[in-house]
């Protein structure tokens, strides 16, 4: 009995010591620098996992190394987190002084009044007018701004030049026809079967988007006030291409966006539309790939381009807010879009970048034409119940088997209850 | 046979001096334990109760709107699909997870057996692994044509159907991986409890010459049965409440054949900010949950041994 | 199910202490038996770990040569770039310190505090006692996600946030574990806590001596579990911690799987670093449970 005392009060004294050198060890982490005397600290919050961490990071601490006055306190983290709490932190006063989002789900939080607006940013910073239209109008919500581009990402057509040469395919598809058909040469069964185009529906940069815009139609009309998904174009769009991949098997079923990259890098997928940031990955797997625009479709030539944005805390400070703008200006300098194009892949957000500048990773010019016919994929303040809950379960239904014209004008009956 | 041992009276009745020292004891033992439950747990329950009855959506006022939350939700065929997902999914992984358990705790408990603790350690391992790199792992097993699954059984000629993008089998699949990450989890409290059951029971059966098959259901399963109680009560809960491996491997698609209904708590409170409504949906869960687990309790209290 | 009968003998060693003749099996069917039992467990634990076979196989192939057209275990280019890229990638030794300091805290304090808890749901007689295990049960009905707002406003109202007192406090108990500990103290036969009591003994000392003494497989287990859930918890210290000075490793790790790009070798290199401790704590523990049968004076 007298030993196990001894233990237990040896195990107790432990645990109290144990606690109590935790709390210190935290009240030391927790001791974060704050302002004084002039000096401004900004958290930053992101979702910039992945091999585009290191460059921002890079970045960052050179900004902080230029900027004495001012330090980026920036925490990665992934972007299911990042969502998760980014609205309970706001609205409990804890949250970043600036963050970045796809500016796909800016409208929900714009909505919320959460960021400042920065209509007079644009206005009294000479640099402004040298960003992307394309990528500016994706961060403007209802007329007003709300953030200013982190990076921008047009989408193009990867193609492997081993399979089409295989095939007897002198190049990659111009248009819709040349792309069925080439996608239809493409594909076999067998024992390890191979397809035309990785064609991924879910968890994913959207790609299906871009078939129906090509064809005339869409989700929701430009000024997002009616769904557009059930008009004869969208329907003509998802009947042709569900009847290829159902029929004719040119690609796999309800896929994600991984797995389609893991097929074309694996060369059992021949073609796929994807972002610049898959180069660095099927550059290193060896494959044999070209890139080309999307083909243009029977109405339009149209991609799609991703747009990441920056946006300020509505609570901030005027000194914060000016050291915020300061950063922006940073990143969004000559040099430094240079710097992160060459290393990510992503198009400058600036249009003065040349080819010339960009010689280093020659890719990025090609990207960087692709966005001259590229659009933001906008669905306004309910992004997700459209694209997530509706549309997207709309055409998993489709390809499982579904009636394509009654499963649209069903999902179009959702969305447009969501529009009012 | 195992009552042998039995009997005993724990407090006096006839004392109401020692019932209330006793009961300051047992107070005091807790206090530690409900100090913590009451600030972490209680506290914020409450709070989700109250926001449950609002349309609190964490920005602009919040509004005070009686049961309007429920009442929406018997009307909502969201729910309703997800409770039967949810269904679904427990009705298969509970049973199927404590049986499998409970036999391999049994295989891996033998005296004897070479590698035993490198057997318990294998299947112990996928409660140890992330559910982040399980899921993808398994989906690169069932990737088509490269998936190592696919590729190697369509060598053999055996086609793997696309398991997680299929609306009809993406259920079983993500059931599949349910188990397979628990199952190691639930043997190891099934070997602990077999270690606790006292060795001289087993030397008494055996002197009275009872045979293998009524040492195995006249002292191991009486004797087991607190653990088996524990065991299914924790699996049922664990897989109504089934939500990580399948926000990682299918966020619920394709076309929410996979979606249950923490999922839809999840979507609902933080995908579109309805947090007021997310949580009437996680009421409504909750007395199910318990409500079953009660159920489970009862039917359990009856087999159990007392000392 | 069979087979698993076959195996319900008393261990070997207590039979043969007892020194009674038993009619089991002779030497031959042993023989076979356990070659039985080894065949079905092996196959079993192959089933199972073949996904994670494949995991540390991955880490040691180069990134593009992780996804081909013709998968296989072993690739021919052995490199150990993922473990190097991984340690340098994140501030592994700062994650290590935190996954431990936050692991092992919360197992301290939800052992202390659930074994005291249990043992007086299991042991004591008091008014409330049904209602406060029927609450503890609630707590464990409630999807973490509901609590999860409110208790996230809770801390920060506290000033919590990016500290390890906000790590570790809110799981320093458990509903699982006091369950859990409740069940096995149930199990302990009373005449050993009567005879303490004869011997004088208060609560305290039976609880320390008598039940988490022969609970010992029991609380080594709920120690394992506490420690294995928090190591390996993703969301709550991504939650708690807005400062990657503070994530733990499992949260590190999740940095490698980006919005459109997989890094499969470091994602499989960093998770092979981070159960490898996992693994050789629960063989040692393993070792434990017969160590602590031999040694708890039940017999």
């Amino acid at each position: 009995m007298k030993r196990s005392k001894h233990k237990a009060l040896r195990a107790t004294a432990a645990l109290i010591a144990g606690a109590a050198g935790a709390a210190m060890v935290g009240g030391l982490a927790s001791a974060s620098p704050k302002a004084s005397g002039g000096h401004i600290t900004l958290t930053y919050w992101n979702g910039f996992t992945g091999p585009d961490g290191p460059t921002v990071k890079a970045l960052v601490n050179e900004f902080n190394k230029t900027h004495p006055n001012i330090t980026i306190d920036m925490s990665i983290m992934p972007w299911d987190t990042f969502y998760t709490k980014l609205l309970p932190a706001l609205a409990s006063g804890s949250g970043p002084d600036i963050e970045a989002m796809d500016t796909q789900q800016l409208p929900q939080y714009a909505e919320k009044h959460v960021f400042l607006p920065l209509n007079s940013y644009y206005q009294h910073s000479p640099d402004t007018h040298a960003l992307a239209k394309g990528a500016v109008a994706a961060t403007r919500v209802n007329g007003t701004q709300y953030g200013v581009p982190v990076n921008y990402a047009p989408l193009m057509m990867y193609w492997n030049k081993t399979l089409f040469a295989k095939a007897h395919i002198a190049g990659p598809p111009k248009n819709w026809s040349q792309w069925m058909s080439d996608a239809v040469k493409l594909s076999h069964g067998g024992k390890s079967p191979q397809y035309g185009i990785a064609l991924a529906d879910n968890n994913t940069i959207p790609v299906w988007p871009i078939l129906l815009w090509e064809n005339g139609g869409g989700i929701v009309n430009s000024s997002i006030t009616k769904s557009v998904l059930a008009s004869p174009q969208s329907i003509s769009a998802v009947e042709q291409w569900s009847k290829l991949i159902i029929k004719d098997g040119i690609a796999p079923k309800n896929i994600t966006g991984a797995d389609a990259d893991s097929l074309f890098q694996a060369q059992k997928a021949a073609m796929e539309v994807n972002g610049p940031w898959a180069t660095t990955g099927y550059t290193q797997a060896k494959v044999n790939y070209g890139l080309a625009p999307v083909p243009a479709g029977p109405k339009r030539t149209l991609t799609l381009t991703d747009v990441t944005a920056m946006s300020i805390n509505a609570k901030d400070s005027a000194a914060k807010v000016k050291a915020a703008e300061t950063f922006f200006n940073f990143w969004n300098a000559k040099a430094t879009q240079i710097d992160y194009a060459v290393h990510t892949g992503f198009v400058p957000t600036r249009t003065d970048v040349t080819a010339a500048e960009l010689k280093k990773n020659p890719q990025v010019a090609l990207f960087e034409q692709a966005g001259h016919n590229a659009v933001p994929y906008q669905l306004g303040a309910n992004f997700t119940n459209i694209d997530t809950n509706t549309w997207t379960p709309a055409i998993e239904k489709i390809l499982d088997g579904a009636p394509v014209k009654s499963t649209l004008e069903s999902a179009s009956q959702q969305i447009q209850s969501y529009l009012g | 046979m195992a009552t042998r041992t039995l009997k005993s009276r724990l407090w006096y009745p006839w004392a109401t001096k020692q019932r209330r020292r006793r009961t300051r004891v047992a107070y005091l033992f807790m206090a530690p334990s409900l100090i913590v439950l009451g600030v972490f747990m209680f506290y914020p329950l409450v709070r989700a109760g109250w926001l449950s009855l609002t349309n609190y959506s964490f920005f602009g006022a919040s509004r005070f709107i009686g049961l309007s939350n429920y009442g929406h939700l018997v009307h909502d065929p969201q729910f309703w699909r997800d409770l039967v997902n949810t269904l679904y999914y427990a009705g298969v992984v509970t049973p199927v997870s404590v049986a499998l358990a409970l036999g391999l705790a049994l295989l891996l408990n033998r005296k004897g057996l070479p590698g035993r603790g490198l057997f318990r350690a294998a299947i112990f391992l996928p409660a140890v692994v992330s559910f982040a790199v399980s899921a993808i792992v398994f989906r690169f097993m069932f990737t088509p044509s490269i998936g190592f699954l696919t590729y190697w059984l369509g060598q053999i000629g055996i086609h793997v159907p696309d398991w997680l993008d299929s609306v009809s089998l993406a259920m079983p699949a993500v059931i599949l991986v349910g188990i397979w990450k628990n199952v190691g989890f639930y043997m190891v409290i099934f070997i602990a409890g077999l270690q606790t059951i006292p060795k001289e029971l087993y030397e008494a059966a055996s002197i009275d010459g009872a045979t293998r098959w009524r040492r195995f259901s006249n002292v191991t399963v009486p004797l087991l049965s607190n653990t088996t109680m524990f065991v299914t009560v924790i699996a049922l809960i664990a897989s109504l409440q089934a939500f990580d491996q399948i926000y990682v491997m299918t966020q619920g698609g394709p076309a929410f054949s996979t979606e249950t209904l923490v999922m839809l708590i999840y979507r609902q409170g933080f995908t579109n900010f309805q947090m007021g409504y997310a949580s009437a949906i996680a009421y409504v869960l909750m007395a199910i949950v318990l409500m079953l687990s009660l159920l489970q309790l009862k039917f359990f209290s009856k087999r159990v041994v007392r000392y | 199910m069979a087979t698993t009968l076959s195996d319900l003998d008393p261990p070997a060693s207590t039979a043969r202490r007892s020194g009674f003749p038993t009619r089991r099996r002779s030497g031959e069917a042993s023989r076979f038996g356990t070659a039985w039992a080894v065949t079905m467990a092996s196959v079993a634990a192959l089933v199972i770990v073949l996904p994670l076979v494949w995991m540390v196989a991955t880490s040691f192939k180069p990134e593009g040569a992780i996804i081909t057209a013709h998968p296989s275990f072993v690739s021919a280019q052995f490199t150990w770039s993922n473990y190097s890229g991984a340690w340098s990638a994140i501030d592994m030794p700062r994650l290590l310190l935190n996954s431990t300091i936050f692991a092992g805290g919360v197992t301290l304090c939800s052992l202390t505090f659930d074994s005291l808890t249990a043992y007086a749901l299991a042991r004591l007689d008091f008014p409330g006692k049904n209602v406060i295990f029927v609450l503890i049960l609630i707590t464990l009905m409630l999807p973490f996600q509901v609590n999860l707002i409110p208790l996230f406003v809770e801390l920060t109202n506290f000033h919590w946030i990016n500290t390890y007192q906000g790590l570790i406090l809110p799981r320093a108990t458990n509903a699982f574990g006091i369950f859990f500990l409740r069940q096995f103290f149930l199990s302990i036969p009373a005449e050993l806590e009567d005879a303490a009591r004869v011997d004088g003994a208060g609560d305290l000392r039976i609880y320390r001596s008598v039940m988490l003494r022969l609970a010992t497989p029991a609380v080594l287990t709920l120690a394992l579990f506490h420690f294995m859930y928090n190591w390996n918890d993703l969301l709550w210290p991504l939650i708690i911690s807005s400062n990657s000075s503070m994530y733990t490793l499992a949260s590190g790790l999740a940095l490698f799987t980006g919005q459109h790009v997989i890094q499969y070798g470091l994602v499989m290199a960093g998770s092979t670093l981070a159960i490898a401790p996992m693994v050789i704590a629960f063989l040692l523990i393993q070792r434990r449970f017969v160590e602590s049968i031999a040694t708890s004076g039940i017999r």
